[in-house]
Parts: structure tokens; sequence; C-alpha cells
């Protein structure tokens, strides 16, 4: 998965997992731009009575960094609070939820949003804010859409927010991918093929949907010197991003009514920038450390990018397809560039989202690139200049695109001599989602499946 | 902090912490050597809460105080030693 359960340790921690991030010019306005951070990989929509929210005892943090030093300059944390409005049911809802503050709802959540700036200027907080509840079905949340548009909330410094459940953007196909990446599209040409022929490829994220902290902020917010920069050659373009979750570093357990005390600092136990990395680019001896860590510090990290595993495995799990790929003995410099510093001016025509020379795992977005009319899911590799890498919109295939960038398509950006093989840009697992996962306004999630509405399980 | 993972983290702590509680309830093992809570700063808030101690290092006597969401560093080897003589002495 994109970061889904990606880590031994986060994986038995749901609430505090990021399973996707996301930074892109808003395309409906763009003069702002829209960060999303997902959690709670995987939820089922019919999974109650106690359906899913975000932890009271986490504080989920999203970064920027606007001057390339690997360090945020802006963050932006959030808090969540559980309330119980009737202690005498076990249901989350004892009638229809048709308003925020419904009776009905037995188990609401409100949180708090704080931005922080290194510069200095003063903390600001805003508190109080709703949360939808989960989508349960038409008899409990008759007007799902309308419920979540009331918790789409403006803040008083001038970002929109939203936190609550929705649609997972994310799609691939996970029992291809792990069962030793027997494509389905390719599979007859796996070193142990399944079938003589090609098949469609599943969508193990079809029926799923996650929890969605989703911020659209004025870019002049966000920019070093607070302008809303047109050059795309500009170094002020270009904005990182990741988020974080963090947890105190101890938790009491009391077997009476005191339930569980946290105390102490918060630490980080799970953290995101590009999609798949710590899922299938670190090795699981680190998995856990690349979570507790900063981006400052991932040139420990820089091999497993510049001699990933995935490219050593193609040519053999799929013999005789991948040859010029298994020839590459150097450093993958169009990784490099792809996924720890941006791409620098003179590679790809009109673009660049160069951050600096310092190797750090981030999203980058340079937000003078228009929103594309005609997005194209392959982004930067499909031509659209708005696109994954350039940050990443929720419909962006990036499965595809980094195993196309792994598989060698874009190794001549920084060797114009290599040739890559002809599968390099063909190699996907071949997923279109349909369009009802998104919509065309924040927090472009689309809504959630309702839990009478669950997919059951393929036979 | 040390570095390590939340599961270590957990691990160790719990350890620690149940060592600590269950020697601090002993006949005969002071707190007489650490500071005084108000000399490391604590607030009304974070006292009314639990208040953990954490052995981070026997060798050093290096201790931390965990209340609300801070964590104060300090070392008191002769305090460390005295538990772990009382570890000794309670494991014959």
């Amino acid at each position: 998965m994109s970061s889904h359960r990606e880590a031994p340790e986060i994986s038995k921690d749901p609430v505090a997992d990021s399973t996707d991030t996301y930074l892109f010019v808003s395309p409906d306005d763009p003069t702002t731009v829209t960060m999303i951070a997902n959690y709670i990989p995987l939820e089922r929509p019919d999974g109650g009575p106690n359906f899913y929210e975000f932890g009271e005892d986490v504080l989920y943090e999203i970064y920027i960094d606007n001057d390339g030093d690997a360090l945020p300059e802006i963050t932006y944390q959030f808090r969540f609070q559980t309330a119980v409005r009737n202690p005498d049911t076990f249901l989350y809802n004892t009638g229809p939820i048709t308003s925020l503050d419904s009776p009905n709802w037995n188990r609401p959540q409100t949180y708090s949003v704080t931005r922080l700036n290194a510069a200095g200027a003063p903390p600001a907080t805003t508190g109080g804010l709703t949360c939808p509840p989960c989508n349960i079905g038409p008899n409990s949340t008759p007007k799902y859409s309308a419920l979540a548009q009331a918790a789409v909330h403006t803040l008083p410094t001038g970002e929109t927010v939203f936190a609550g459940q929705r649609r997972d953007g994310f799609y691939v196909d996970l029992g291809a991918v792990f069962d030793l990446a027997d494509l389905r599209p390719f599979q007859q040409l796996h070193v142990n093929p399944l079938s003589s022929s090609a098949a469609p490829g599943v969508d193990s994220l079809k029926g799923v949907n996650v929890h969605t902290i989703a911020l659209k902020v004025p870019i002049n917010m966000l920019t070093a010197d607070g302008s809303t920069p047109t050059d795309v050659t500009s170094a002020k373009a270009v904005l990182g991003m990741w988020t974080a979750a963090k947890r105190q570093v101890i938790s009491l357990r009391y077997q009476d009514a005191a339930g569980t005390r946290n105390i102490g600092p918060f630490v980080q136990v799970s953290r995101l920038g590009q999609p798949l990395i710590n899922e299938a680019v670190i090795p699981m001896s680190l998995k856990d450390d690349w979570n507790a860590q900063q981006p400052l510090n991932d040139s420990k990290y820089v091999p497993y990018y510049e001699y990933p595993e995935i490219a050593k495995l193609l040519p053999i799990l799929y013999p005789g397809v991948f040859p010029n790929l298994a020839q590459i003995t150097g450093p993958r410099a169009d990784l490099d560039a792809i996924l720890l510093t941006g791409i620098p001016s003179g590679i790809v025509p009109g673009f660049q989202n160069y951050s600096g020379s310092v190797p750090s795992d981030m999203l980058r977005l340079n937000v003078a690139v228009p929103p594309s009319a005609k997005p194209s899911a392959l982004g930067i590799l499909g031509g659209d200049l708005a696109g994954y890498p350039n940050g990443r919109r929720v419909q962006d295939d990036v499965f595809t695109i980094e195993l196309r960038a792994i598989a060698g398509a874009t190794y001549p950006l920084v060797n114009s001599s290599y040739k890559p093989d002809g599968a390099a840009a063909l190699v996907t697992d071949a997923l279109t989602p349909d369009a009802s996962r998104y919509q065309s306004t924040f927090p472009y999630l689309a809504d959630p499946i309702s839990g009478w509405d669950v997919m059951p399980a393929a036979s | 902090m040390t570095k390590m993972t939340r599961g270590s983290f957990l691990g160790k702590t719990a350890a620690a912490t149940a060592t600590l509680g269950a020697l601090l309830a002993m006949p005969g093992v002071s707190d007489a050597a650490l500071p005084a809570p108000s000399s490391f700063g604590l607030t009304k808030e974070e006292l009314a809460g639990p208040v953990v101690v954490h052995v981070r290092d026997f060798a050093t006597g290096e201790m931390a105080i965990l209340a609300g969401t801070r964590e104060i560093v300090f070392r008191d080897r002769e305090f460390v030693n005295r538990l772990r003589r009382a570890v000794r002495s309670s494991a014959k």
C-alpha cells in the first residue's frame, strides 16, 4: 500500500498510522494549496459499533519546509477530543444523525488546529471544530454529504479545514504486489506464471475508507516571503511537505475507571512524505526507525533509494523482460532527484521542484505550476507538470509512476546513453479508479462508503 | 530523548517503572535523595497527574521525571545505587 501498515510497529497502531499524504495546488482555488494527511488504513465501512475515529492521544502534525533546509518553517498541529452523549447505550447512534449536534449521535469528535511558525509568530489555535460522523448507512446518516459539508470549517486565520472519514483515494493491486510482484496484466511473463494470459488488476482499496485531515491554505501563507509565486524557475516557488503522528512516551494502564493515562513528551511514531518509500524502499529492519526520524536525517537511507531492492528483483521475477535494468550498476541519481531533493532545472523542460541538496523525504510542490485542465494520472511521466512528483494529487497513479521510474524509465534523465527496457514504460497494475472516489471541491476525497453499502469481499 | 522505537521504549519504561514503583513502596527505601518536586518546576496540573520516574541508566545514575508532556532528565547516583542495593536485597 502507499503507506498503510508499512512498518511493524505502526501496523499495530492504526489511528496513528499515516496512509497517504497529498499536496497540490487546489484545482478550484489556485491561489491556495491543499494538504491532506490520511490515517487509519483499510477501514471497513461496516466496522461498528465502535466506528473509526481519530486518536485523542495522538498528536497529528503537517509540516511545511519553504526554504529547502529539510526543517519545518510552518507546522499545523491537530488534537482531537471525543464525547459520549448517552452513556447508557452501546450504540454509535440512537436514531438518524441529521446534524452535527444531533443528540442521536452518541460519540462526536471535535478538534483543535494550531499553526506554529518557526519565524516566531505566536501560535494560532482554533478549537471546538466538529468532525462529521462515520457514514453508517441511509437510516443513520441519511444526508451524509450535508453532514460532511457542515464539517468544512474556515479558520479565523484564513485556512479551510476538514477532519473526518473519507473514501481512500489510493489504488493498488495489493494481492498481486505482495505475491512476488505477480502483476496480473503481465502475469504470463512472471517467473512463476499463474496464468498464460494477462488479466486486469484488482483494486484492493476500492471498498475501504480512511480518516482524513485536509487543510487548504493560501499560498502566500506558506511561502518564505509571503508571495504567491508565478515563476516556475524560482526557488521560492517550491514547498516541501510531510506529516507525522506522535504519541507520549509512556502509557499507564489502570485496571479501574482511570483507564489509560499518557505521560511525557510526544515522540514520533509515524511519518509520511513520498508515497511507497517506507513501504517498498526501506528494508524491514529499518522501517520503525525510519518512522521515528526527521527528513533532515534521511541521508543514512540514501543507499536504499539509489540501489532500490525492487530494481534488483524485477529482472529476476520477469526473466528477459528487463535486461537493460539488470545492467545498471551505479547509483540511481534519477531517483535521488525525484524522491530526495526535487528535480533541478534543466531536466524536465519548463519544470523544477528542487529544494536543495539535503536528501530528505518529503513531497515537493512547485506552486507556480497551475492546475492542469486535463490531469494525467501519470503526472509528469504523462506530460502533466501539475501531477506527481510535483506534489501529489488524490488521483495520481503513484504506484505506476514509481514502479516505472524504478524500472528505469527515468534513468535517461541523468544518463542519456541509457536505453530503458520497453517494459519500463508499460509496467503497471493497470487500475483506473472510478470517479466516485474523488470530488472536485475540498476536501477532494469523496464521501466515505456507508456501512450499509459495504462491498462484499471477493469470493 | 534517546532514540528508540515506541515499542522498545514502552517495554523498557514499563519494566523500570514497575520496578521503581515497587521499591518506593518498600520499607527502608527513602526518597530523601530526590530533590523536592518543586525544584523541578512541575506545575500544579503536572503534579495532579501521574508522575513517573524512569531510571535511564543505573551505571551513571541518570533518571528522568515524566509529568504532563515533559521529561526532565537528572542524575542522582547515590539514589540509584540505593535502588540497586534494594533490588539485590529483594532478590534474595
